[in-house]
């Protein structure tokens, strides 16, 4: 447990955490300090702080409900926090809200964008918001569409898309205006094995050229593979954070993460569940057999 | 039997369920309670002094009348609600057959659930109390009038609830491309429109020949008693007649009415479940259309997108064609009176951005981009006022020269003066609510359909529905006082004849408040991004 921060210990279930002992980091691509959010009367995310260095490809983990998205929507300015502060490269998101938006890149998820556009015009638009110019705009997109397979799809509405073509063009809708830092909830959900290869090597490309990745996702081999740094979430805070070796502590990291988060328990006896053995029909059919 | 009792238990679950999550659920819960009850209660108290022997005696020719009035009003109500249900009301979205078919229900006892499940609900509650009660108004007609008008009530009812599910079953399994939904939605609200103004038409255009005659009425009261519409409504009066062979054919009409509905109902989930997810054909778009010539900047992308998405869209597209229906209803009800036709360009700007009045709630979730972007309020309004004007200027035009050709008052200097008078007070009403819309797009929201079930109702949509197109209404007029206080001014003064002044005052206010509306909304977008981002969120998941 000695890398998280300040608030390892489980603090009491309402009221904003402490006051951050550690200063926000201004070096750190992103830098997180006690932030806190209430839904009525669930506490979301319970004065969770966490660094997360310039160039790191990093993974957040956590079982549902654990406070991952919540976090992230704080961060990029999507949901006002109750407490707490979240600094991107040394700037506070709150108090200029759309300068952090325009250095991050957030993908957007498949029911939050527009698709009765094309796959191209989505990319377009989505540049043109950033106030980017419309040449190298619609220059970026092709290459974009190119890297993710998609040329074929350009002039398809994105409402006609599959799940992993829909999953990619958000993605190359986040990537389009070149951000710093990419946030990505859930990143490689229903993208098929070739596809979300290439989507990978794009993503650690990016990483090896300055960039930061941050993604959240249940499947603990993959970050495992591809991230340098991961931070378990759970019940609204860090339980562990470092790089992936570090949190690991030499095991493999889906052991590591189900001892952290807790909640695996042996295999319930439900004896009806049977797959059918004792079914009079099924009987029947093997006994003709 | 057992299943379709269980779906209506659901129906029922589900509509406790939702109210006791939200109050505005409950309230309009209430309200539409209110409502049916006073219905049924209209109607008691109606029938209660018609059907006294004393007023009968009174009138001469009452009967005649009764009949036909019945017959007529009760066809007209049934046909208006057939329709009305497929634009306003269309698919429940708690009880969509789609959210049963996982449990392998056999769809005609899914079928019967449905049916028997709307009939249970409180319209149709109503409905059929309202027109039992209605019996009493035949009580001098003797027991047997009165006891058949009771059996009639839920007849109609059954017929009518029949007649709508297969309407809007058929209407969500036929039309399937995206293409074909919006022209579909189109011809329904024209023919729908058009219908609402027949009775006004035709009393119209009778209003000269002295009064009201009943004998020209009877004729296709006649015709309508042997359709389902009517029908249910002609049975008491066949008892008084004795008719008994009409009184049995028409009960055999209804019994098919229902039995061709509910086969038809069953074709369409059959249908729906065997095709559903066939491939549709992809429209395929070269380049990237109005993007390429918008302005290069934030508010051009703004406009693009909405542009695109207004060709597209089955729910606003109609508001465009409004305008020119009504042109064209009320050249045929002036009677040469050209002012009358002038009139419709002030309807028209009332309905040319009513739908942007609550254009976020129409963009729904897609909005989240503008926000992950962070676009500021005033691109966005400006980008938004950008479409619409470029909309409604020329549109505006188009309707003063088909005015012009329609009246003739191109001939004359005054008729000139007048029809531009008119016209520039249109556009600069227009522009005022395009002003308007801009301000409580940002506060005002209510749940809309989703674009791919145009024909749905979101839950919990009719209170605010009502009520928030009432405010952007009733606003538009307010902020053309101005322009109303300089005519009143001109004409106490005596200056009756100057109103050509009104011309450049109207549109100076059009415009004054587009410009003032815009930047007003562009600082109540900034301020309030996230929580509209949340209630596009929360609609999104009354439409599911």
């Amino acid at each position: 447990m000695s890398m998280t921060l300040d608030n390892a210990m489980p603090s009491a279930a309402f009221g904003p955490a402490p006051v951050p002992v550690v200063p926000a980091d201004p070096s750190a691509a992103v830098s997180i300090r006690g932030l806190f959010k209430r839904f009525e009367k669930k506490v979301a995310v319970n004065g969770l702080s966490l660094d997360i260095p310039t160039g790191s490809f990093y993974g957040l983990v956590g079982p549902n409900g654990a406070g991952k998205t919540t976090t992230l929507n704080m961060l990029t300015g999507l949901l006002v926090p109750d407490a707490g502060t979240a600094m991107i490269l040394g700037h506070d998101v709150w108090s200029d809200v759309n300068r952090a938006k325009r250095i991050i890149g957030v993908m957007p998820q498949p029911e939050q964008i527009f698709d009765r556009l094309t796959g191209m015009q989505l990319l377009v638009y989505s540049g043109m918001l950033r106030g980017m110019k419309r040449a190298e705009t619609v220059k970026r997109a092709k290459d974009l569409l190119a890297a993710f397979d998609l040329e074929q799809a350009a002039g398809k509405m994105v409402a006609d898309y599959s799940a992993g073509m829909t999953k990619k063009v958000c993605l190359a809708a986040a990537m389009i205006h070149s951000p710093r830092i990419l946030v990505l909830d859930e990143p490689f959900e229903s993208v098929d094995p070739v596809s979300s290869a290439n989507l990978k090597d794009i993503l650690i490309e990016y990483a090896h050229t300055g960039g930061t990745v941050i993604i959240s996702s249940h499947v603990m081999s993959l970050v495992e593979k591809m991230c340098t740094h991961v931070a378990v979430i759970n019940q609204g805070q860090v339980c562990a954070a470092g790089t992936v070796d570090e949190v690991a502590a030499g095991e493999e990291l889906e052991d590591r993460f189900l001892q952290l988060v807790g909640g695996r328990h042996a295999a319930a006896h439900l004896s009806w569940l049977d797959g059918g053995a004792d079914e009079p029909a099924a009987q029947a059919s093997d006994s003709e057999a | 039997m057992n299943t379709v009792l269980t779906i209506v238990r659901l129906r029922w679950a589900l509509t406790w369920a939702a109210l006791r999550k939200s109050v505005w659920q409950t309230i309009g819960y209430v309200i539409s309670m209110l409502m049916g009850l006073s219905v049924v209660v209209g109607a008691g108290v109606l029938a209660w002094f018609l059907g006294d022997s004393e007023v009968v005696g009174q009138v001469q020719g009452f009967a005649v009348g009764l009949e036909v009035a019945v017959v007529l009003i009760g066809s007209f109500a049934m046909v208006m609600t057939a329709f009305a249900q497929l634009m306003l009301i269309g698919e429940s979205s708690t009880m969509s057959p789609r959210r049963l078919e996982l449990y392998g229900i056999p769809d005609r006892i899914l079928q019967a659930g449905l049916l028997v499940s709307g009939l249970s609900g409180i319209p149709a509650v109503c409905a059929t109390v309202a027109l039992m009660l209605w019996a009493m108004a035949y009580r001098w007609m003797g027991a047997g009038v009165v006891i058949t008008a009771v059996i009639a009530a839920p007849l109609a009812v059954i017929t009518l609830m029949s007649v709508s599910k297969m309407i809007i079953n058929a209407a969500t399994t036929l039309v399937k491309s995206n293409q074909g939904k919006n022209l579909f939605y189109l011809i329904v609200t024209i023919v729908f429109v058009s219908v609402c103004y027949v009775p006004s038409i035709t009393l119209n255009s009778s209003a000269d020949l002295d009064g009201f005659d009943v004998e020209t009425l009877a004729a296709p009261a006649a015709v309508f008693a042997w359709t389902p519409f009517g029908a249910a409504f002609q049975l008491p009066f066949d008892v008084l007649h004795g008719a008994w062979g009409p009184l049995a054919a028409r009960l055999a009409i209804l019994a098919a009415t229902w039995v061709l509905c509910f086969m038809a109902s069953t074709w369409c989930l059959r249908h729906e479940r065997l095709v559903a997810g066939a491939s549709t054909t992809a429209v395929s778009l070269k380049g990237i259309g109005a993007f390429s010539w918008m302005p290069d900047s934030v508010s051009g992308a703004v406009s693009a997108r909405l542009l695109t998405y207004l060709k597209r869209d089955p729910r606003q597209s109609p508001m465009f064609v409004f305008p020119l229906i009504f042109v064209v209803l009320f050249a045929l009800q002036a009677h040469g009176v050209t002012p009358m036709v002038w009139s419709a360009m002030i309807m028209s700007s009332m309905f040319l951005a009513l739908t942007e009045s609550n254009g976020l709630a129409y963009d729904g979730r897609g909005l989240t981009m503008q926000a992950i972007s962070g676009v500021r309020g005033v691109d966005d309004r400006h980008g938004r006022v950008r479409v619409y004007a470029g909309i409604i200027v020329p549109y505006m035009l188009i309707l003063t020269v088909v005015c012009f050709i329609v009246t003739g008052d191109w001939r004359t200097p005054d008729g000139i003066l007048m029809g531009l008078t008119f016209a520039a007070c249109s556009t600069g009403l227009a522009l005022c609510s395009l002003g308007l819309a801009e301000v409580l797009s940002c506060v005002l929201m209510y749940p809309v359909p989703s674009m791919d079930k145009p024909f749905s109702t979101p839950q919990g949509r009719a209170v605010a529905q009502g009520f928030f197109p009432f405010v952007q209404i009733l606003g538009m007029f307010v902020l053309m006082v101005p322009t109303a206080l300089v005519g009143g001014a001109l004409l106490l003064s005596g200056n009756g004849d100057l109103y050509w002044a009104l011309i450049p005052v109207g549109l100076a206010n059009g415009v004054g408040f587009l410009i003032l509306g815009s930047w007003l909304g562009g600082k109540l977008m900034d301020a309030r991004m996230l929580s509209i981002i949340a209630t596009v969120d929360s609609f999104a998941s009354l439409q599911k």
